[in-house]
């Protein structure tokens, strides 16, 4: 770490492209050898990590969960699909949308800055409630936050057809998209967990009566944090929504919000966990989707039975948890990793040295 | 003035139901300091036992003692399997170790039964009613206010004036002295998964005479209701949780009958908001910082 001392930001830009590195090695080895499936997977990881990294930005730093991240994943999903769909197809499936809405038709990027643009006002708007909380309460109650966006989404039909799907979006997300806005993302992630205010909000996270002493402001670093991760989870959602060109509310329920937080809890209180814990969930869902097709015991069918892949996944998640509840990575960053496994080489080595010489 | 009136009841029998899921998660967060998102399963496992037993022609007392029952087997499968390695681990990790077991048994719920709801063939004292004046009042309504009324009553006698209860109550207070006064952490355990799981029982018998349909998310909401019910009266405090539940039932009946028809499908939104309006000044809920220093059960 010394050669690295001197401007904070040094370390989290080679932190971060040493991070990206690892991703863009993942992304080429399935892009060479994968089938047109895998691609499929990988980009819906990729989308994934996004949003894992998104949460970890107010959920590392904070050590305070939230459960509501997916509620900004739909603002950022339905804002980016309502102004580039099709203005045909929008006057058949809301024909009772304002007008500025149904008559809209612009590209993606301007389309994915208003559905962010409106999850950072909302963020910014009811942030000041969750940030005062933590530990249980705060789960509960952006659980709650959670279910008020679904309630509203799957009854305002006038704009988002209710609970019936959402058809139409361009299929903007390309892979290009997604690895550019990964990039932004985590190096974005990284100065603010490296700046005073997620340095900060960190130490308090451990001790927060000695944080507060040493004049960290808790409830302004959360609020930050809270803005900055919804602005990434709308991003996330957009290019959802632009992927799967079909959403609908209940895409943005329960399930997604387990599948995200384990990616961070599993993976450990770092932006590289996040990655990791994405990693970690992704290939065991392949693994057990892949498992489920071609297995049966006896006469049962395994194929025939829904939610066995999230039964097994969670009773996996269980065992992960009971095994290693820091995470997979702990708190540490990737580059942190390969200090401390050089300096555990040189010690075994001085050891290996020193038994030697006796 | 008649309509009032029985809105009232209705709020009471509501707050009720959200009175007991918040009793049965606020004693494990009081005296394990676990959040356990699978209570609502333990809801549906009890709705599920009722739809089985109910439908293969049981007697309703028996269906009932084997509804609380199977909940009661559940909480305690629960605490074996999964909690009971992780007592030492960090809250959140326990969090999600809860949120994990919560959706794992919706998935073997849902391998189980399907996806279809199932109708549960309450027996027909469940409709029966009675009139006051021109007010059409239902007698299930009535049983739920004072069943929950007399169980509030048996578990303060039984925390108060019993061995176990006083040493639930120092757990909460300070595990580890209370291990060390020669409890066995285990038996602190079983006894809050138990209380825990006869309250889930209850409480679901309640909400599926209500609701009588079971589908594998069905606890889900129950759940939710019930912890918000916590967290607006003081997470952590069994008075508050009570009080909790029944303000959440009563902003719920309330904001129904003075908000438009329009409105209500956005029910749950708009209650949740004033819940969340609330937290935004009393962050530790109504009762907070001052009940839950000296006095959590």
């Amino acid at each position: 770490m010394n050669m690295l001392a001197g401007k904070w930001w040094k370390q989290s830009l080679v932190g971060s492209a040493l991070l990206l590195a690892i991703v863009l090695v993942i992304v080429a080895i399935v892009a060479l050898a994968g089938s047109t499936t895998d691609m499929r997977i990988l980009m819906v990881f990729l989308i994934n990590v996004i949003a894992a990294i998104s949460l970890q930005t107010y959920a590392g730093n904070s050590g305070n969960i939230s459960f509501g991240h997916v509620g900004f994943m739909a603002f950022g999903a339905y804002g980016s699909a309502l102004f580039t769909a099709d203005p045909a197809i929008k006057a058949i499936g809301i024909p009772n949308a304002p007008a500025f809405i149904r008559e809209a038709a612009i590209g993606f990027l301007p389309a994915m800055l208003i559905g962010t643009a409106v999850a950072v006002v909302v963020a910014a708007a009811i942030g000041r409630v969750f940030v005062r909380l933590s530990g249980a309460a705060a789960a509960v109650a952006t659980l709650g936050f959670m279910v008020i966006i679904y309630t509203l989404l799957s009854n305002a039909e006038e704009l988002t057809r209710g609970s019936k799907a959402f058809s139409g979006i361009p299929e903007y997300t390309t892979l290009g998209w997604c690895v550019a806005l990964l990039a932004l993302t985590i190096v974005v992630a990284r100065l603010l967990r490296d700046s005073n205010t997620g340095l900060g909000l960190r130490a308090c996270a451990d001790d927060p009566i000695a944080g507060q002493a040493a004049g960290v402001d808790i409830l302004n670093s959360r609020y930050v944090m809270w803005v900055a991760s919804a602005a990434g989870a709308a991003i996330a959602g957009a290019l959802y929504a632009h992927y799967i060109g079909a959403i609908l509310p209940k895409a943005f329920h329960f399930e997604l919000t387990f599948v995200l937080v384990t990616m961070v809890i599993v993976g450990g209180r770092s932006i590289t966990g996040a990655v990791a814990g994405a990693a970690l969930i992704t290939i065991l869902a392949e693994v057990l989707r892949r498992l489920e097709n071609g297995f049966s015991i006896g006469s049962i069918n395994l194929s025939e039975a829904p939610g066995l892949t999230t039964a097994v996944l969670a009773l996996l998640i269980v065992a992960t948890l009971t095994i290693r509840p820091q995470g997979l990575v702990s708190r540490w960053e990737v580059e942190e990793l390969l200090h401390r496994w050089q300096f555990r080489q040189k010690e075994h080595a001085s050891v290996r040295a020193e038994e030697n010489h006796v | 003035m008649q309509l009032a009136l029985q809105q009232f009841i209705n709020a009471l029998s509501l707050g009720s139901i959200y009175a007991l899921v918040a009793l049965g998660v606020a004693i494990l967060f009081s005296i394990l300091r676990l959040a356990n998102f699978a209570h609502g399963e333990l809801m549906t496992t009890a709705g599920f036992t009722l739809y089985m037993t109910l439908a293969s022609g049981w007697n309703w007392v028996l269906a009932v003692i084997a509804a609380i029952a199977a909940s009661v087997v559940a909480a305690l499968i629960l605490e074996r399997v999964a909690y009971r390695r992780l007592r030492n681990a960090q809250p959140l990790t326990l969090l999600m170790t809860s949120f994990a077991v919560s959706v794992a048994l919706q998935s073997i719920f849902l391998l189980t039964f399907g996806a279809r709801p199932k109708g549960i063939e309450l027996p027909a004292f469940v409709d029966a009613s009675f009139r006051i004046g021109g007010m059409r009042v239902q007698w299930l309504d009535i049983a739920i206010i004072l069943i929950t009324a007399a169980i509030v009553f048996g578990l303060t006698l039984f925390l108060r004036k019993t061995v176990i209860g006083l040493a639930l109550r120092s757990a909460a207070d300070d595990f580890q002295t209370t291990r060390l006064m020669g409890v066995k952490a285990n038996a602190l355990f079983v006894g809050a998964f138990v209380l825990s799981g006869m309250l889930a029982g209850i409480a679901a018998l309640f909400y599926f005479a209500t609701v009588p349909n079971v589908v594998p998310s069905s606890g889900f909401e129950p759940m939710l209701k019930g912890f918000i019910a916590c967290v607006i009266g003081g997470l952590g405090s069994l008075p508050a949780a009570i009080v909790g539940g029944f303000l959440l039932a009563f902003l719920e009946v309330g904001s129904d009958a003075l908000l438009s028809d329009n409105f209500s499908p956005y029910l749950d939104a708009i209650v949740f908001l004033i819940a969340i309006v609330i937290l935004r000044w009393r962050p530790g809920g109504i009762f907070g910082v001052r009940l839950t220093a000296e006095q959590r059960v």
